[in-house]
Formats: structure tokens, C-alpha cells, sequence
């Protein structure tokens, strides 16, 4: 596997997008209450970000109807969204002076990328 | 709207370090979320019974081969709709390995119920793939939840 470009994107500086990216790089997919309650935020505040996310390509939404009639949203990082994290954190780990450690790749890191920089 | 267009490249190492730690803190908020009801894996491994010692009655293989698709599709669904998240075994760093073994088993014990079925073999031989099929679904389950966790811990 490829090791990513160590790269700070700007949409993920922002820490509650990171957060988003880094709880769904390790799952194929969250529903948004579940996000929501991991993250500790109010449901406009999660619209919000993924709005954003969704905007830069980072996340997959998709919409299923509950058994109660209410749609649930599930998300999931989308492929490029998962390179753009590897960056991310990369860049992240080489400014922190962080070297040589396991960086998010697959869901649960089923190929882990070392960095090499 | 936010202007994050200041994605410079020399992010105080304060800044990368928290940013770092918020991640890990994410990722740990996500193992703790992920445990898988208690009786997921007994209700599984009961399906694959079902289903493997089904095959191997011809009157009966049809019906205990829908009972283990809806009983798969009842169990999926619910389990996601209980936790709120997926991860496929596929996707675990040393899971894959269990869901291959499973997958083998499985074959095997299909290949034995057939032969059953067919009169190759006496009728125990499918109760006995029936049974270590349901067992190794249950521990290869419990396997890739452990995994999981497990992975998630060392990696934050």
C-alpha cells in the first residue's frame, strides 16, 4: 500500500471534523445519533460538520427509513475522505515529532500505514 | 463560514499534539461503543445450525434456509440498530483470518449435508457439522470482537 502525503487538509483542522474522520476511519459506518453521542454535540452542531464534509468529499451519508418511519443517517468516510485523513495525521504525527507510528488506514486499520517521513 | 484557508504547514507541535489526542480520544469513544449484545453470537451460531442441519434434510432445506436469510437479515438489522454502528469482520486487523476460517468451516459442513443428503455419509455426520459449524461461528465471533477492541486500544 501507498503511504500517504504527509498534509494538513483544512477542512480537517477544524478538531470536531478530525474527530468525525478519525471515529469513522476505524467502522465501516456510524448512524448520526451514535456520532452525535461519541462526539458530545448538539444534532445541528453534527449537521453542520458533515455538511462540510460531505461538501469536501470527505463522508458517504446515506439515508434509511426506521421501523418507525423516521429516517436514520448513516455515515461513512468515503475514500478519498480516508487519504485525506492518512495526510492529515501524517502531517500531524511528523509535526508532533511523532515518527514511525501506525496511522488510520482502512476501517479498523486492516492495512496500517507506518510513516516513513 | 469559517475560513480555514490558513492550512499552513507549521502547526505548533502543541497544536498537532492536541489535535493527535483528539483523535485518539474519538477512536477510544468508538471501542467503547462497539460491544456486541450478548446474545448475537448464540442467535448466529443457532442459524448456521439451522441452516447447515436443514441442508441435510431435503423436505425441510428450503424452509430452513429462508428461516437462516430472514433470521440474518432480523440479526443485521437489529444489531445496527442497537449500537448504531457497522464494521465488517472483513475490515478488522486480524479478523480477516477468523472470517476465512469461518468461511472454510462452513463450506466444509455445507459439503458434509450434502453428502448426507445424497446418502454418502449416516445422517449423524450433518447433526455433527451442524454443531462445530454454530461453535466456530460463536468463538470466530467473539474472536473478531476482542480484535477489534483490542486493535483500537494499542493504536490510540
Amino acid at each position: 500500500m501507498k503511504h500517504p502525503i504527509p498534509r494538513l487538509d483544512p477542512v480537517l483542522l477544524e478538531p470536531k471534523r478530525l474527530q468525525i474522520c478519525g471515529a469513522l476511519a476505524v467502522v465501516d459506518e456510524l448512524e448520526f445519533g451514535t456520532l452525535r453521542d461519541l462526539l458530545g454535540v448538539a444534532d445541528s452542531v453534527l449537521s453542520k460538520h458533515l455538511k462540510t464534509l460531505d461538501e469536501a468529499g470527505c463522508v458517504a451519508l446515506r439515508k434509511q427509513r426506521g421501523s418507525t418511519g423516521r429516517p436514520r443517517t448513516w455515515i461513512g468516510l468515503s475514500t478519498s475522505g480516508r487519504r485525506v485523513l492518512q495526510g492529515h495525521v501524517a502531517e500531524l504525527r511528523r509535526l508532533a515529532g511523532d515518527l514511525g507510528t501506525e496511522l488510520p488506514s482502512d476501517p479498523a486499520a486492516g492495512n496500517p500505514v507506518v510513516s516513513s517521513t | 463560514m469559517e475560513n480555514n484557508s490558513s492550512a499552513a504547514s507549521d502547526l505548533p507541535v502543541d497544536q498537532a499534539r492536541a489535535q493527535l489526542e483528539d483523535l485518539a480520544v474519538a477512536q477510544q469513544a468508538v471501542a467503547a461503543r462497539v460491544v456486541t449484545p450478548s446474545w448475537y453470537h448464540p442467535a448466529l451460531a443457532g442459524l448456521v445450525f439451522v441452516f447447515i442441519a436443514g441442508n441435510a434434510l431435503p423436505r425441510w432445506s428450503m424452509v430452513t434456509f429462508f428461516v437462516y436469510c430472514a433470521g440474518l437479515v432480523w440479526l443485521v438489522t437489529t444489531y445496527r440498530k442497537l449500537t448504531g454502528v457497522w464494521v465488517s469482520g472483513w475490515n478488522v486487523r486480524g479478523g480477516r483470518g477468523y472470517a476465512w476460517l469461518l468461511l472454510a468451516v462452513l463450506l466444509a459442513a455445507l459439503g458434509v449435508s450434502y453428502a448426507v443428503r445424497w446418502g454418502d455419509l449416516e445422517p449423524w455426520c450433518a447433526w455433527a457439522a451442524a454443531a462445530t459449524s454454530a461453535l466456530v461461528t460463536w468463538w470466530a465471533g467473539r474472536r473478531l470482537d476482542t480484535a477489534f477492541r483490542a486493535h483500537l486500544q494499542t493504536r490510540s
